[in-house]
């Protein structure tokens, strides 16, 4: 009985690790408008942003979170690595939030990092994390933001 | 790019309408002379030229409506280091024209269905709904009530066994925002009780003014800050992880003995400078609960019997530096007249005090609930309160679309205390497992084994399909 019950668990914990998406380190960028005067995040500053908890940019501008599609990668990538949550989860938390009473976040979804990139171009309180490697794509258009005062690629980067 | 694609489309379309009817128009005399063919076509240059400024015009404004709005008051707080090094910005491997065209972004926010009044605000709503089949005595408390029969200090009586399909709440919630510092929002609950009956009940209505992050007033009826399951969950079953309410935070209308709604009005907001420690505050003032506990309903939606409001002040953190806890506690006071309530109880005032604390933590495997309340009624002239602890711990890990939890539940009823509707000792343990099946709907089986004082213990099996539509 023990046998059978210690094989369910594996089994459960495996299907539990294989639904992951397998995510790089250093494969996100985290992107702003150009004139955001934003030039690095913490961590946990960021994690308030993508959960809402802090709705505004210290110009008073409104956070809009730019998201992809939850079936991508990136999404996936970056809900487990910012909140530790999976996109079921996220979006769960999200209305249950509004159904607390909060006010509903601002969140676009678009299709890809370079429509994101474009989107925020033209909005002020934008804020996308994309794949780092799309960063060579989006070109000047987006300022990319330092976390916990690292650069995409340098050693220590948390993303 | 999609907006200028719609749009181009749209001046073709608006051109070669316009060109049509210009075609269609009746044909003039023919001009005798070719001055007046010129000036002919100048005026109809003109016209034209009028009518594309217009168009263009009307392009723009459809561009100004696709930017986003803002969503609430703007208070700054996440603030990096300004001012930092040119280096923080890509060099353009590529001119942003060089960039794919965009395709229009959608809304994600919460979802829900929105309905918009020409000219008034926009009412977004989403509804819940859940079916139930039990089995045992303690099937589902939330539905068959944990019931005193009035024999005092026996106990309650054994919850007569039932095995049935149970429809659960039919559960319409509703938001409006109605300016940019100003939402409503309202939840809807018709339900069936033990009678059969569907029943209508607004379960809540809060007006808030958001002033900003630090402060915001709301007035309606609300679910009271005792304790964290209270506010975090509310009617939508599919939000909880387990199959239904613990027992001590069971609604006043299913046998509650805590005051889990109020009616009156609810300050909450960040502490400034704390947000490395995350500390929230929460003030409530409002009616309480009916001091005659065999009311036909106890909370005081309209009618309050006594000119004394209930208090209630409760305050949290949520630590930056570990994600996912929040540690908290709540104070509540009120002073019941039961001599005073509409249907007088021959029992003086009576003081009561509810005190609570709890901490959870969440990520996105795991799941701790751990809270404990003392409820304390005070008969005045006497020496001691009535004090009644209960308190429950609820673990739960997921594994990818499963998620089995444990919850352990304690509750005793001091049996001599004359305002408590539910007397005796009530302890014992839930085993259930949750299935995700899909985004919006969950499926749980949950087994409860609860010891009662004076009784024998009671067992049942909850299955439930809670989902969100």
């Amino acid at each position: 009985m023990a046998r059978y019950g210690l094989g369910i668990a594996i089994l459960l914990l495996s299907f539990s690790s294989a639904v992951r998406a397998q995510c790089m380190p250093g494969g996100l960028a985290v992107v702003v408008n150009k004139a955001n005067p934003v030039e690095s995040l913490s961590m946990a500053q960021l994690r308030k942003l993508i959960l809402g908890d802090v709705r505004a940019w210290q110009d008073r501008k409104n956070v809009t979170l730019v998201a992809r599609d939850p079936s991508t990668k990136v999404f996936q990538c970056a809900l487990s690595s910012i909140v530790r949550l999976s996109p079921g989860d996220y979006h769960r938390y999200v209305m249950n939030a509004e159904f607390r009473g909060d006010d509903p976040m601002a969140i676009q979804t678009v299709d890809s990092d370079a429509t994101a990139a474009r989107y925020i171009s033209g909005s002020a309180g934008g804020l996308a994390v994309v794949e780092a490697n799309s960063l060579s794509v989006i070109g000047g258009s987006v300022k990319v933001l330092r976390i916990d005062g690292k650069t995409v690629g340098q050693p220590g980067y948390p993303l | 790019m999609f907006l200028t694609r719609v749009c181009g489309s749209f001046l073709a379309v608006a051109l070669f309408g316009l060109g049509s009817a210009i075609a269609q128009e009746p044909v003039p005399p023919q001009p005798a002379t070719p001055s007046e063919v010129i000036a002919q076509l100048r005026d109809q240059l003109r016209a034209q030229d009028a009518q594309l400024k217009e168009l263009q015009a009307d392009v723009a404004q459809l561009k100004a409506a696709q930017q986003p709005h803002p969503a609430e008051a703007p208070v700054a707080a996440a603030a990096g280091s300004a001012g930092a090094p040119a280096e923080a910005t890509v060099a353009a491997a590529a001119p942003p024209d060089a960039l794919p065209p965009p395709a229009a972004p959608a809304e994600m926010d919460s979802g829900g269905h929105n309905m918009a009044i020409p000219g008034g605000p926009i009412i977004k709503f989403r509804g819940f709904f859940d079916f139930n089949f039990g089995g045992g005595s303690i099937a589902n408390p939330l539905v068959f009530r944990i019931v005193d029969d009035g024999c005092g200090t026996c106990g309650n009586p054994l919850t007569p066994p039932h095995t049935t399909f149970q429809a659960g709440e039919f559960d319409l919630f509703l938001t409006s925002k109605l300016s940019q510092h100003l939402s409503f929002l309202a939840e809807v609950v018709l339900g069936p009780d033990a009678t059969n009956v569907f029943g209508p009940d607004i379960e809540r209505y809060t007006l808030t003014y958001k002033a900003n992050r630090y402060f915001s007033l709301g007035a309606g009826r609300f679910h009271t800050s005792i304790g964290y399951y209270n506010t975090a969950y509310h009617h939508g079953n599919w939000f909880s992880t387990a199959e239904g309410r613990p027992i001590m935070y069971l609604f006043e209308d299913s046998g509650g003995i805590l005051p889990v709604h109020m009616v009156g009005i609810s300050a909450t907001g960040t502490v400034p400078n704390t947000e490395k420690l995350g500390l929230h505050w929460v003030g409530e003032v409002g009616n309480g609960l009916s001091s005659n506990p065999f009311a036909a309903e106890s909370v005081q939606n309209f009618y309050s019997d006594r000119n004394a409001k209930a208090t209630n002040f409760a305050g949290y953190i949520r630590p930056e530096w570990v994600p996912g806890l929040q540690i908290g506690g709540s104070w509540y006071h009120d002073d019941l007249e039961p001599s005073q309530a509409q249907n007088p109880l021959p029992i003086p005032e009576v003081t009561q005090n509810i005190e609570s604390a709890y901490v959870v933590y969440f990520n996105s495997d795991w799941e701790f609930l751990n809270e404990a309340v003392l409820l304390s009624n005070h008969v005045n002239g006497t020496s001691e309160p009535f004090r009644s602890p209960m308190a429950y711990i609820q673990v739960a890990r997921k594994f990818g679309i499963y998620k089995p939890y444990f919850r352990y539940q304690y509750v005793r009823d001091n049996v001599n205390d004359p305002v408590n509707l539910l007397k005796g000792t009530y302890y014992g343990p839930s085993a259930g497992l949750r299935i995700d099946f899909t985004e919006y709907a969950a499926f749980k089986l949950q087994f409860n084994h609860l010891y009662q004082s004076s009784q024998l213990a009671g067992n049942g099996l909850n299955a439930q399909v809670a989902f969100t539509f």
